[in-house]
């Protein structure tokens, strides 16, 4: 039963169900992570998202996607997602569709969504045990309006309504913890850039029910600043730093599914991007990059002891 | 010396009236195609020892600049149709707790998300009557770079003097249009402040109006201390439910914006060659340039035509309105939106003149051409 499909890259399917030529930017991160988690879900999906950059997969005349589309407000796809799931079940329980008819309810919203407006309608969803998936793309920022700062915006970083001289001063919000708290049925972070450890999680969501929510790491070269081609090494050197723990949550039993093992210094993911040019030009931050690395550093250190 | 001069964008221009109105916060969340203003806000108001907030959804943003209206600051937010629908009970609460602060509203399509990247004007009557129950509304509808600057100003300045939230309108096209701006000098606009409070902190009721229709407001961090809610309240601030006081409470609130007195001090119109003229083009915001546009050529042939422009669409101007529509033939009232406004005016007409609408809900701008073709329909 938990014996996975996915053992090597060769595993993964090299015919994409999701189409091509979606109006995503070159190199979007977070449609790299899609990809394979809808060659995974299959047709049988409806997508319920939120406002974000993935609104726009879907503009006439085309959809990339073989089923339906529900684009509700802001802060309420999983709200939505409920409606959907709830009016599913009296179509079987009435028998008007078949098991074989049947469809995945999965909600898709980026980050903006998911850390902050959405974050309500997410908790009361779990807490009613609602039978969804919950894809959040996180590109740390409110892409589709031009990067501003999101709750899930990291210490240090640049963004359009964050221009001060050290970066956000903050920290990023931990919402795999928030999610976890909920204890529901699976939470797990992913990146597209680990297809692999992607589609293991998304292969063992889909054989649990209940609320299954992943947070994919979804690098951004038009928030980020970055050349487009360099998003799969954008985002392993995330998880090679140390700074996007991919992990996962069985009824709030964590694991780390690859931890990086000698951890990579922080600066090497940092130097990639514009976003953190200001801690290296004119003249180093030494002191925001020491409290990035840190951060980092004790993260792990609590885990590895 | 001459005065300093730019070419802005409409967003950034009323950031910097904002500035220039003594604005000190910002609460605010990114919305096409209101944006640029929380971007521009986020790097001037340091600058001025003001904060700058990007809060967690619109509701948060509202809920902000109310707290800091209350604590003294004169408060802005900033974003489009869909955010002020999330905002409209903290707008009504604004509105019966009296509290000072601005909203702009950068018009894009609708309803829902619309057309994020396209204009409109389908806002203006969420402007008169999104929030629950009963209110008065002040709204200001500039139609360009240089005017969304100044009714920026005079947005704060009505805000503090009438003790209410005051929204400014304009659509995405003068949003994001570039223009030329003349900058004033400091001193140049007038600046008001709230009324300050004469009375000791012990005798200070926050709802008093015995002196007048709009009770002066004290600011939480001062020696003054009293109690705001959203519940019907007597003169005191606290709830109640006492028939008296809460009729006379509801009637005062939209008696200080809808006096004579008041109406004279807030309705600000402009009139292109109406003098004479026997079709008026009743026409706000962007659309109005292209009514002018339109004005213009109409005259070249020999069709009295003229432009009437509210530049405060609500308080309504009914009383110029009503007196246009007894001199002309026919009022027509192009908008982008599918027939908004028009009925204020055919309502204040009273049927003494043709009333007619251009409307356009394409995401394109309205173009003289249409409004050209709509007069010589009607004359």
């Amino acid at each position: 039963m938990n014996e996975t499909h996915f053992h090597s890259i060769k595993d993964l399917s090299t015919h994409h169900l999701l189409g091509a030529g979606t109006a995503m930017c070159a190199g979007c991160g977070g449609l790299e992570a899609l990809q394979v988690i809808y060659d995974i879900l299959g047709e049988k999906t409806v997508f319920i998202n939120a406002a974000g950059c993935m609104t726009l997969l879907s503009v006439y005349p085309y959809t990339p996607f073989r089923g339906s589309w529900l684009y509700t407000a802001m802060a309420s796809a999983p709200a939505g997602a409920q409606g959907v799931r709830d009016a599913l079940d009296i179509l079987l329980e009435k028998q008007l569709i078949g098991t074989d008819e049947d469809l995945q309810t999965v909600v898709l919203t980026g980050d903006g969504s998911a850390y902050g407006m959405g974050l309500s309608a997410t908790s009361a969803a779990i807490e009613r045990g609602l039978d969804f998936l919950y894809i959040c793309y996180d590109n740390e920022g409110y892409g589709n309006t031009g990067h501003q700062s999101s709750g899930a915006t990291p210490h240090g970083a640049r963004t359009a309504t964050c221009r001060t001289v050290h970066g956000f001063s903050g920290d990023k919000k931990d919402l795999f913890a928030i999610w976890a708290a909920h204890r529901p049925a699976y939470v797990a972070t992913v990146a597209g850039a680990e297809p692999v450890d992607l589609a293991r999680k998304v292969e063992k969501a889909c054989r649990l029910k209940g609320p299954r929510l992943l947070i994919a790491l979804a690098p951004c070269p038009t928030g980020w600043g970055y050349d487009p081609q360099e998003t799969v090494q954008v985002g392993k050197l995330a998880v090679a730093c140390g700074l996007w723990p991919l992990k996962e949550a069985v009824q709030g039993k964590i694991v780390h599914t690859k931890p990086p093992g000698k951890r990579l210094p922080v600066e090497t993911y940092l130097k990639t991007q514009d976003r953190f040019a200001h801690l290296f030009e004119p003249q180093r931050d030494e002191q925001t990059l020491h409290e990035i690395q840190e951060r980092v550093d004790i993260y792990w250190r609590e885990w590895e002891e | 010396m001459a005065k300093k001069t730019a070419l802005v964008q409409g967003n950034q221009a009323c950031a910097a009236g904002a500035i220039y109105a003594g604005c000190t916060f910002f609460g605010g969340y990114p919305i096409t195609p209101s944006t640029e203003v929380a971007e521009e806000m986020s790097e001037l108001l340091p600058t001025v020892g003001g904060k700058f907030i990007q809060m967690e959804d619109e509701i948060g943003a509202m809920a902000s600049v109310i707290g800091a209206s209350l604590t003294g600051a004169k408060a802005l937010t900033a974003t489009s149709g869909p955010g002020v629908s999330l905002k409209q009970e903290l707008i009504g609460y604004a509105c019966i707790a009296e509290t000072p602060c601005v909203i702009i509203n950068v018009m894009r399509g609708g309803p829902s998300t619309g057309m994020p990247t396209g204009p409109g004007q389908s806002d203006v009557m969420q402007a008169r009557w999104g929030t629950h129950g009963d209110h008065a509304a002040i709204a200001l509808v500039p139609e360009s770079i240089q005017e969304i600057f100044t009714e920026t100003v005079r947005a704060f300045n009505l805000a503090e003097k009438y003790r209410m939230p005051v929204q400014v309108l304009f659509d995405e096209i003068v949003g994001h249009m570039r223009e030329r701006i003349v900058y004033p000098e400091p001193g140049e606009l007038e600046l008001i402040d709230r009324d300050p409070v004469t009375v000791s902190p012990e005798d200070y009721k926050p709802y008093d109006s015995t002196k007048g229709l709009v009770p002066p407001l004290a600011s939480f961090g001062s020696e003054y201390k009293y109690h705001v809610t959203g519940l019907n309240k007597a003169d005191d601030g606290f709830p109640t439910t006492k028939a008296s006081l809460v009729d006379a409470e509801e009637r005062r609130q939209i008696d200080k914006v809808e006096c004579p007195e008041a109406r004279a001090d807030i309705e600000s119109n402009e009139e292109f060659m109406t003098e004479d003229a026997e079709v008026i083009l009743w026409a706000y915001g962007s659309s109005a340039r292209s009514a002018r546009y339109a004005v213009n050529e109409l005259r070249k042939e020999g069709i009295k035509a003229g432009l009437f422009r509210p530049i405060t669409l609500w308080p309504f101007p009914e009383k110029r309105t009503a007196e246009l529509a007894n001199q002309a033939k026919a009022i027509i009232v192009p908008e982008m939106n599918l027939g908004q406004m028009i009925h204020e005016v055919e309502r204040v007409a009273l049927g003494n003149c043709a009333i007619e609408g251009v409307f356009r809900v394409d995401g394109d701008p309205l173009n003289p051409g249409q409004i050209i073709d709509k007069v010589k329909e009607v004359i």
